[in-house]
């Protein structure tokens, strides 16, 4: 039987025997969680089914959480904070119940997360002015990129040389992506902030996996210029290095059976210690003093200073950023419109290893000027969900939109529509095939897009695709109007 | 202030796989581009795809999970 302690990514500690977890706790060692029941029971891959133990976001089964409620304990959650449950979309369905109660704790707007029910116009039929709808975007109408006004690629090398317009907006694209990374980051540690606090810490430890710019918390960061002495401590024949201010061994030296001295410290940028050997005792020691002596200084921060520090880079380092977002005409910072952009280029890379080496077919979108406003890999399966067994699809394998229609950004070359033209091309394209339908899997955010389309979703819930038959009125209809 | 009328239609992406859902569990860990390049390379490897396309939700978000683990902890 092996027994490890290994710190987890949320900073907690994971006793394991034999690889299994079986403990898990805040501080070492004997704080372990009063709740945890080894004997809980689990699935077939050894998921907790029941009660207790969820990681928080980590999305893995049972946890005791909100997932684990009925419908009607989930209504009543919803009531206690303040959500009108009849206003929700639908009010027995529990991803929208649990994700109405998470939007309300984060403080989001119902609406805008698109869990109500839409908001009907009142008037307009009788002369009277019709009360304005608020859009966030502009509704798509049959225009931009219908007819003429755009032309049909399918040859991949013709794809391939648009292509590279695409991928010069990378970029752009990585500046979101760092001023998004910053933004979590800064917000993780304010979270541990407050946890310390909570705590009656002093000092709070940053565990972060990620490679930010520490210059500013550094400089606040006195440790190492007031206090330089470490405790330390002997404990069966370990020497062991501690601080005065947090109650954790930063590094620790023992002796080998081969004789030699070793130096345990813990890692810098992963979780867990990093060893060294050393052949005199001296050598080791002094490793093992100088390594917690820099994890303090780079890791552990008074929290008095630190609050001002992290709002101070967040103002300049992610100042910085926005303004060089700006230059590229993209002004808005909203954490929607970050991710769309860091999803954008995510998501154009795919449909270009797609066609590269997946052997996809490529259909893509140009406008008057050349520009590539959209691109399609798709390939033509067994339709899914067939009850015909001759029945066969084009699948839309990934759909991606220019990333200067993604971003909302006051590019000239944005377009309308650059999605609908696709879709109704992919439908003539899959007539042409003999395909009876065209298939798709939507991004979370791109689903009413694809209802506002005519397609049908189908399968389950939370993991269902979206179809539409190309001989169906609708398909017709999509492509009378986007064509 | 954002050129609302040049704007096109906002999110209409489609995928195999919920890149959403890659971005926010690797977010939730504060993994940095590089590690969130090989969690999602590991993960998409050992989810299977019914019908050669489809890949299950749930599955992939536990293969996502455990790829993290795997990646961080060694």
């Amino acid at each position: 039987m092996t027994t490890t302690v290994v710190k987890s990514v949320t900073g907690r500690y994971h006793l394991k025997i034999d690889g299994r977890v079986v403990g898990i706790s805040k501080h070492l060692p004997d704080d372990w969680r009063e709740d945890y029941n080894r004997n809980q029971p689990r699935d077939g891959r050894g998921r907790w089914t029941s009660g207790g133990g969820g990681s928080r976001g980590g999305g893995r089964g049972g946890g005791g959480g909100l997932a684990n409620k009925r419908v009607s304990e989930l209504q009543e959650i919803a009531k206690k904070e303040g959500i009108d449950v009849d206003t929700l979309s639908h009010k027995r369905r529990k991803s929208v119940l649990t994700a109405a109660i998470k939007a309300k704790r984060k403080n989001k707007d119902l609406r805008e997360e698109g869990l109500l029910k839409p908001v009907k116009p009142k008037g307009g039929l009788r002369g009277q002015a019709k009360s304005k709808t608020k859009f966030t975007k502009k509704p798509i109408k049959g225009e931009g990129l219908t007819g003429d006004n755009a032309s049909v690629v399918r040859s991949k090398q013709e794809f391939f040389k648009l292509y590279d317009q695409w991928e010069k907006e990378v970029e752009t694209q990585e500046l979101a992506t760092k001023i998004s990374n910053l933004n979590i980051a800064v917000n993780n540690r304010k979270e541990s902030i407050k946890e310390a606090k909570a705590a009656g810490d002093s000092h709070v430890t940053f565990f972060d996996n990620v490679k930010m710019d520490h210059a500013v918390l550094l400089e606040n960061n006195r440790y190492h210029r007031k206090n330089k002495s470490l405790k330390i401590e002997s404990k069966e024949g370990k020497t062991i290095y501690k601080s005065d201010f947090i109650n954790q061994a930063l590094a620790t030296v023992s002796q080998r059976e081969d004789g030699k001295y070793v130096s345990s410290a813990s890692h810098l940028y992963r979780f867990g210690t990093i060893e060294a050997a050393f052949n005199t005792k001296a050598e080791a020691n002094k490793h093992a003093k100088t390594s917690a002596e820099v994890y303090l200084a780079t890791k552990v921060f008074p929290i008095k200073k630190v609050e001002a520090a992290l709002n101070e880079q967040q103002s300049k380092d992610i100042g910085k950023l926005k303004q060089r977002l700006a230059e590229k005409k993209i002004t808005d910072f909203s954490g929607e419109n970050l991710d769309r952009i860091v999803d954008n280029k995510i998501i154009h890379r795919d449909v270009r290893d797609a066609i590269q080496y997946e052997n996809a077919k490529a259909l893509a979108i140009k406008d008057k000027s050349g520009n590539l406003q959209s691109a399609i890999a798709y390939d033509i399966i067994p339709s899914i969900g067939r009850k015909n067994q001759q029945e066969t699809a084009l699948y839309i394998e990934y759909l991606a939109t220019a990333p200067w229609n993604a971003a909302r950004s006051s590019d000239s070359r944005a377009a309308r529509g650059a999605g609908a033209r696709a879709l109704a091309e992919s439908i003539k394209q899959a007539k042409k095939e003999k395909a009876d339908k065209v298939q798709l899997v939507a991004l979370e955010g791109a689903k009413p897009f694809y209802n506002k389309m005519g397609m049908t979703y189908r399968g389950k819930e939370d993991d269902g695709y979206f179809e539409i038959a190309v001989d169906s009125s609708q398909a017709k209809t999509l492509i009378e109007k986007y064509g | 202030m954002v050129n609302l009328d040049r704007q096109s239609e906002g999110e209409v992406s489609a995928s195999i796989y919920p890149i959403d859902l890659e971005r926010k569990i690797c977010d939730y860990y504060n993994l940095d581009d590089e590690s969130k390049k090989e969690i999602v390379k590991m993960a998409r490897e050992i989810t299977p795809k019914t019908n050669g396309v489809k890949i299950d939700r749930k599955v992939y978000e536990f293969n996502l999970n455990e790829s993290v683990k795997k990646y961080i902890l060694g």
